[in-house]
């Protein structure tokens, strides 16, 4: 599938992703769970640490292998 | 003219699929189980996707909108507050939630962007339920109406009831009440269809069949479990389930004791069977368990008809869409079709999540560009059509005697068995050597044109014998089907007919033509269609007409001259476990596998010799 005018711009990854970490806080928020926020954000960080692990090829298996 | 294009998608959970609409109207639907040919297969239905676009002659980058059929954050809250909630008996449900929320569906969005290489904003979620209104009401051939959907969960949603209109040719679906989960009619239904050994969200079909067999003797305990509620719809007794880790251990203590015996193993054969010719005595442990399931259904169905109502009086409407899971239930649709405050019923052709991306798709349309109201959107038959040509050019190479060792536990090849094939050249011909065929007890494949879109086969990927003989039906029941005894088979009949066969209290509608409704077949028919019939007098008709489906209605109509009766016992052309037949291999394959005596697929013919 080719790229067009419509096509996905390099920076489509950091808004959806953004986009769908904000929607869980805010969906948190309007049935007041806002107290969860923190343990998200925690969550969050912990995922972007695994993220970047994942990147180094001898590391990888340790957390592909979590999954 | 501005062209709009939006593709709906619906994957994640089971039955994936994929939809486009150009233009208002549906070209393509499909589930991905077709092609991956992994039944209920739940990943992003990539092989449904590009076949929509190939059949609409549209590439990805053309495309207005992309709509999911419902908003993973919301999911993903339920999912978290749910699995913290129980915690620390939910930690492994905790564990395994976060793994597969944060490592893949939560970012469905971006997912699908990638996937498809498309601008994000194009990329849209709906909420789960309103796909589900959409999917109804959007297809219906109302121009308003109260729509209910039942399920088991959606985001938090489990039910819901919307009052559907069109404002200045756009749909309006204004919400005006739901259950939230845990209260899920959906799950109670699916944790006993486990307690009675089949699997849930899957076997809540053989939970229906299995409730012919049964008397409700356990009714009031289920009306204990769940209720009408006035305010959220639906209430569960949380006492006795055990929502947040449904998969890991659906019974609770209590539950197994308001029901005073434990859950059947699968193992354990069920001695219930349709085509017994007098009553079936079952040992009680067994009619213990068809006694569940006749509770259980009864309390579904007291409940459906509850919620319908409500629907109805808060709508304010006599046109009543179903959707959701619940909606396959079609005993209970018969009950609902019986009330005298409901006039018409519709209920789209695959009313599960594996139609919600043609609720997505059409609701995103809708959004863009407005819909012309009143008429029915599309018709069951928006899947995959194959050219048989190709395939055919192997048959001359087939040796059945070879694919002996891969035949279905129960029949044989015979000795010397050849495959013969020919091609008529009027299609005339064709029906004429099928309905010769199935009058004269044979099992005939019938394949034609585009796969029905949904869990029933309406004369396009079908297999037919005739519906008055107990051992033709016994024999597609051992060595061709694999089908448990208890379940019934659904019966196919020419409209002109119908009133013959049939007590309707209705005339005749949608669901009636798409076997969502269970109908009681009038005691003088009984012996004409009693492979087809349940042991409680009822059977699941197509009521077809020529305008439904022109070659299977003179096919009917072929079988009628031979017969007396426009009618045939018609069951999916699937081994079951697997998925319908797509392809003219597929459809060859199971019929070198089977007992199946005659296959049509397009203008083909094959016969055993
Ligand atoms: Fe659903």
């Amino acid at each position: 599938m080719t790229s067009s005018a419509k096509g996905r711009p390099w920076y489509a990854g950091f808004q959806l992703v953004g986009g769908a970490a904000f929607g869980v806080a805010k969906d948190l928020r309007s049935r007041r769970m806002g107290g969860l926020i923190p343990v998200m954000i925690a969550l969050y960080m912990a995922g972007i640490v695994l993220y970047f692990i994942n990147l180094v090829s001898p590391l990888a298996p340790f957390v592909y292998s979590l999954f | 003219m501005v062209v709009r294009r939006t593709l709906g998608l619906s994957y994640g959970f089971h039955d994936a699929s994929a939809a486009l609409v150009v233009d208002g109207v549906l070209v393509a639907a499909a589930a991905e189980e077709r092609f991956s040919r992994q039944k209920h297969d739940p990943n992003f239905p990539a092989l449904s996707v590009r076949w929509c676009l190939e059949k609409a002659g549209v590439a990805a980058s053309e495309l207005d909108a992309i709509v999911y059929h419902e908003d993973p954050a919301a999911t993903f809250t339920r999912v978290l507050a749910s699995s913290l909630a129980g915690f620390p008996d939910t930690r492994r449900e905790f564990v395994a939630g976060l793994k597969v929320w944060l490592g893949k569906k939560l970012w469905v969005r971006n997912d699908i962007s990638k996937r498809l290489d498309v601008h994000p904003d194009l990329v849209r979620t709906l909420r789960h339920h309103q796909t589900h209104a959409a999917q109804a009401f959007l297809g219906s051939p109302f121009s308003e109406a109260a729509v209910l959907s039942v399920d088991s969960v959606g985001e938090w949603e489990t039910a819901a009831i919307t009052h559907a209109t069109y404002e200045g040719g756009r749909p309006a679906l204004k919400p005006l009440a739901r259950a939230e989960f845990p209260d899920s009619l959906g799950l109670v239904y699916s944790t006993f269809t486990a307690f009675l050994g089949f699997v849930p969200m899957d076997g809540e079909c053989s939970t229906m069949a299995l409730a012919a067999f049964g008397r409700p003797v356990f009714a009031d305990e289920v009306r204990k479990m769940v209720r009408l509620d006035p305010e959220g719809l639906i209430r569960v007794d949380q006492d006795y389930f055990n929502f947040r880790n449904f998969y890991a251990d659906p019974f609770t203590p209590r539950f197994l004791a308001a029901l005073g015996g434990k859950p059947r193993s699968f193992k354990d054969r069920l001695p219930f069977d349709c085509l017994a010719d007098g009553p079936s005595e079952a040992p009680a442990d067994m009619n213990f368990y068809a006694d569940v399931a006749a509770s259980i259904q009864l309390v579904f169905e007291e409940l459906m008809v509850g919620l319908a109502k409500r629907a109805h009086e808060s709508a304010g409407s006599a046109n009543l869409c179903l959707a959701g899971g619940g909606a396959l239930n079609c005993v209970a649709n018969a009950s609902l079709l019986k009330q005298p405050w409901i006039e018409r019923l519709y209920v789209p052709p695959d009313p599960g999540d594996g139609g919600a991306s043609v609720g997505a798709a059409l609701y995103g349309d809708a959004l863009q560009g407005g819909r012309t109201p009143g008429k029915v959107g599309y018709g069951p038959y928006t899947g995959a059509a194959f050219d048989e040509t190709r395939d055919a050019a192997l048959l001359p190479h087939a040796k059945p005697g070879r694919y002996r060792r891969f035949a279905v536990r129960g029949w044989q090849p015979r000795p010397g068995e050849t495959w013969t094939s020919e091609r008529p050249a009027d299609f005339g011909a064709v029906i004429e050597e099928a309905a010769a065929a199935i009058a004269d007890g044979k099992i005939v494949g019938w394949c034609q044109g585009a796969a029905e879109s949904g869990p029933r086969a309406l004369g396009n990927r079908s297999i037919l014998i005739r519906p008055d003989r107990l051992e033709t039906a016994r024999r597609l029941s051992t060595q061709v089907k694999l089908r448990e005894p208890y379940r019934p088979y659904a019966l196919s009949i020419a409209e002109e007919e119908a009133g013959k066969v049939l007590s309707l209290t209705k005339a005749v509608q949608t669901p009636h033509r798409w076997m969502q409704l269970s109908a009681p077949v009038r005691p003088e028919a009984q012996a004409s269609v009693r492979a087809a019939m349940h042991v409680d007098g009822t059977t699941r008709p197509q009521v077809c007409s020529r305008e439904d489906n022109e070659r299977y209605h003179s096919l009917l109509k072929a079988v009628g001259r031979r017969t007396g009766l426009s009618a045939v016992l018609n069951t999916s052309f699937n081994e079951s476990g697997y998925p319908i037949v797509g392809t003219p291999l597929e459809a060859l394959a199971m019929y070198a596998r089977t007992a199946m005596d005659l296959l049509v697929y397009n203008g083909l013919v094959v016969r055993k010799t």
